[in-house]
């Protein structure tokens, strides 16, 4: 066994921004490609092949904006600026149809793994679906034995006020500490070496329907916790928390007056549209802000550039728009903030007085590239609402919004004014029902992450084609249970697809090509590597790696249950680089392959059942760890 | 819709006023008290199913007495659990009225519009009940709730609204299931523009 030192391998994948310019610029004869004329690998027969929509962007001088997963994974996507890219490239376009299992670990808690692992040092964290335990995995010995688990023992009852499953989209590591967040409102860190828990902090309440389902992100010794409820009625929040001690520095609502937002003199948002005093009230009956919703229980970016620290908040409860008129700020709005006071810079809200769930929790990738013909610092925004939106992350100006889906709520947005151009016909309000709506609630995709390939200025997205019928009804609330009032049902959009895995081109804001589904969705995250790779899983268990370029299936694997979790990459002991991915089907959509949810209710799970009713025939519930290796 | 809400509410308000005594009158729409039960629950000591039932030395706040004794295996007999019936059940309006209540008392924002599961799991005749579903177990659950985060709606509810609810998720798969779920169509139509995926 190699002795193996996590620094020194740090170093050795540490690529500047420089570096990975020059191998972007080099271009594929940089990479191992494989010929697209060949006939597919034994692996992948059955497996969709793409279709190209239009040629490759021109290489560009792409710059990353934070350090890497460099051989570790420390950072719930890898790194800073949510790429989900990893420079290793052991494995590759040439080699990855050797890959094989080298291990497995089944906990079996039946329901949605989503989420990834971390890797630190010689140890791989895992954080299960409730009850929220930390396994540690000892890299060194062969096929992982387990070093210590730690279990937190969450409330019980927290498993009732979860809108979509009991999930939890893992750790983040910092100061010697594993951080993550408990279904019930509690944050915990966890000694990285022994598995005693150093802190623990109550944030909130069940009894009010908040929870806590994201992963934390660690800047500068604060750890940032968002929670989740906007189906329930919750007052959305994002949390810092000192990473010593667990006492909480500041605490930004999304609703409420300017101070309870964090919104002062440092609050310079680019569009009229979001400027006003207090709008966190103004733009709510009155009273209504306090039950409005707007949870943060998405994934976090930080710049370390302009040190701004980027999210987006949840819908506006509840479903049914007509109990609350007005703009219902600051729900569905992506925040820049200073991460040391809190303080907004700049705030973006998608869709006023939403109708539809469009939660903009998505990720925000941060990356630095010429746009239209300058260099630019953007922050791509590939939305539940169907649009890929792409930002100037220094004050918030719109420069792009393309439909990556069918999308017929808005027909576009305007770059002058930041407003969608709604189609009034298909948003929904009190005394009607509104059907043919695309995309449905849970959007064009959901909150599984995509990944951004510098090499290839390409954005991998997991996408699914489901549109809705909704029938809003009046709703009162009762503490502790769903505040939705809207009756959904979902089903498969136009086109004859259910799900396509989109290379999407950021510079040029169209798809370069698309692999496909048409029996299930696609609701797992992505992994973009130096190896010309990408990998991807799909709801009925397939674990795959496609040529970056080319869109081509070199490999894959029919793991044990539908795929919700996010693959990640690092550096064994040994020196040699692993995928690991999460199988276990569970999470929002996906729930309808849990025993507990009927296929004979197409409202069921909260309308998404009617999207995929025949899911059971595919795929069954039970978390396993998978680890390949060449 | 939204008057049986308020009439529910205006329910529990001379609920939690009363105190819950047992000597208290069921609450203004309560049922009659179910021939089965009486028959079943033998002794003198016990009490129909739901019942008020006095607060233990008072430490408990009127407000949140708990409706029970409910019925269940304790309830002495052979087995009352098995022979307890709602007694709204064949009963067309309550059944209509249990399913505004779910509705209503959002039920089905956890378990699905028509009861096929979500945040709570499927109530539909196709699932296993952990707790069971006779109508005495279904009872209980709502009463009592459950340890995986089902509330205890019997320190809100009145019985005989918590027996309509049982009288509907009863009715569940059956002929009289009222409102079932509108098919989901098979995919929606191709004149929206689709990418050419």
């Amino acid at each position: 066994m190699m002795a193996h030192d996590g620094r020194q391998r740090s170093t050795r994948w540490a690529l500047t921004a420089a570096t990975l310019t020059a191998l972007a610029l080099a271009g594929p004869a940089a990479y191992p490609q494989s010929s697209v004329s060949s006939p597919p690998p034994p692996s992948a027969v059955g497996a969709p092949t793409p279709k190209q929509l239009n040629p490759l962007p021109a290489a560009a001088d792409i710059h990353t904006v934070a350090p890497l997963a460099d051989g570790q994974w420390t950072l719930p996507a890898g790194d800073y600026a949510n790429t989900r890219f990893s420079p290793l490239k052991q494995i590759n376009a040439a080699n990855v149809g050797g890959l094989k299992v080298v291990s497995t670990m089944a906990d079996g808690i039946p329901h949605g793994w989503e989420g990834q692992p971390l890797v630190v040092g010689d140890t791989m964290y895992v954080v299960t679906p409730y009850p929220d335990k930390l396994i540690a995995i000892d890299l060194k010995a062969p096929q992982g034995p387990v070093k210590w688990i730690y279990n937190p023992r969450p409330d019980p009852r927290s498993q009732g006020v979860a809108c979509c499953d009991v999930v939890n989209r893992g750790a983040v590591y910092a100061d010697g500490k594993i951080i993550y967040n408990l279904l019930d409102v509690e944050t915990v860190a966890v000694d990285a070496n022994t598995g005693k828990q150093v802190w623990r902090t109550k944030l909130g309440s069940i009894k009010n329907g908040t929870t806590i389902t994201m992963a934390p992100l660690v800047v500068n010794g604060k750890v940032f916790v968002g929670n989740s409820g906007n189906e329930l009625g919750t007052r959305g929040w994002i949390t810092a928390l000192n990473v010593s001690d667990g006492s909480i520095a500041w605490r930004a609502y999304s609703t409420g007056s300017d101070k309870d937002c964090l919104i002062g003199p440092e609050f310079k948002p680019y569009y009229a549209k979001d400027r006003g005093k207090d709008l966190g009230i103004k733009t709510w009956p009155p009273g209504q802000w306090k039950i409005g919703g707007g949870a943060v229980w998405g994934w976090i970016s930080y710049d370390p550039e302009t040190k701004l620290l980027f999210y987006g908040d949840g819908n506006p409860g509840t479903w049914d728009p007509t109990q609350r008129p007005g703009d219902n700020k600051w729900s569905n709005t992506i925040f820049a903030r200073n991460p040391e006071t809190g303080q907004a810079v700049w705030a973006f809200q998608e869709d006023a007085h939403d109708a539809w769930d469009y939660d903009t929790t998505i990720e925000n990738i941060l990356i630095d590239m010429p746009w239209h013909g300058r260099m630019r610092k953007l922050l791509i925004h590939p939305g539940r609402m169907g649009f890929v939106q792409v930002f100037d992350r220094t004050d918030g100006q719109l420069l792009s919004a393309e439909k990556y889906v069918p999308v017929n709520w808005a027909r576009s947005y305007s770059l002058q004014t930041g407003l969608p151009d709604e189609d009034p016909a298909y948003r929904p309000h009190l005394g009607a029902t509104t059907s043919n709506i695309c995309p449905s609630s849970t959007g064009g995709k959901d909150w599984n992450p995509t990944a951004f390939d510098p090499q290839t200025g390409l954005l991998y997205i997991q996408a699914h084609n489901v549109c809705m019928t909704d029938t809003p009804h009046k709703v009162s609330y009762i503490a502790g249970t769903p505040y939705l009032g809207a009756d959904v049902t979902m089903f498969p959009g136009p086109g004859g697809w259910e799900g396509a895995f989109i290379a999407w081109d950021v510079a040029d804001a169209r798809p370069v090509w698309t692999l496909q589904e048409t029996k299930l969705p696609l609701f797992g995250g992505v992994l973009a590597t130096g190896g010309n790779l990408v990998f991807y899983g799909t709801l009925d268990g397939w674990f795959r790696a496609v040529d970056a370029r080319t869109g081509r299936i070199l490999w894959q694997f029919k793991t044990s249950s539908g795929i919700v979790g996010e693959p990640m990459t690092f550096v064994g002991p040994d020196g040699k680089q692993y995928i690991a991915v999460y199988s276990g089907v569970g999470g929002w959509l996906p729930v309808a392959a849990l025993p507990s949810v009927s296929e004979t209710d197409p409202t069921a799970a909260l309308g998404t059942v009617g999207a995929v009713p025949d899911i059971k025939k595919y795929t069954s519930p039970g978390g396993v760890l998978y680890v390949f290796g060449l | 819709m939204l008057r049986l809400f308020l009439m529910v509410l205006a329910g529990l308000i001379p609920l939690a006023m009363s105190g819950c005594s047992a000597s208290d009158p069921p609450p203004s729409g309560a049922p009659a008290p179910p021939a089965a039960a009486e028959s079943a629950a033998g002794t003198p000591a016990a009490q129909l199913p739901g019942t008020p039932t006095q607060p233990v030395n008072g430490t408990v706040p009127p407000a949140l007495a708990p409706v029970g004794p409910i019925p269940g295996p304790q309830m002495a007999g052979a087995d009352p659990a098995t022979t307890i019936q709602s007694p709204y059940a064949n009963d067309p309006s309550a059944l209509e009225q249990g399913r505004q209540l779910f509705v209503e008392m959002n039920c089905a924002g956890c378990h699905g519009g028509h009861a096929g599961g979500g945040m709570g799991p499927d109530l539909r005749p196709d699932h296993i009940f952990k707790y069971g579903n006779l109508p005495a177990n279904l009872f209980d659950s709502i009463s009592e709730g459950r340890a995986m985060g089902m509330p205890a709606w019997g320190t809100k509810l009145p019985p005989d609204v918590i027996w309509k609810l049982v009288t509907y998720i009863q009715s569940l798969g059956t002929q009289q299931e009222p409102d079932k779920a509108a098919p989901a169509p098979a995919h929606a139509p191709d004149s929206i523009a689709s990418p050419a995926y």
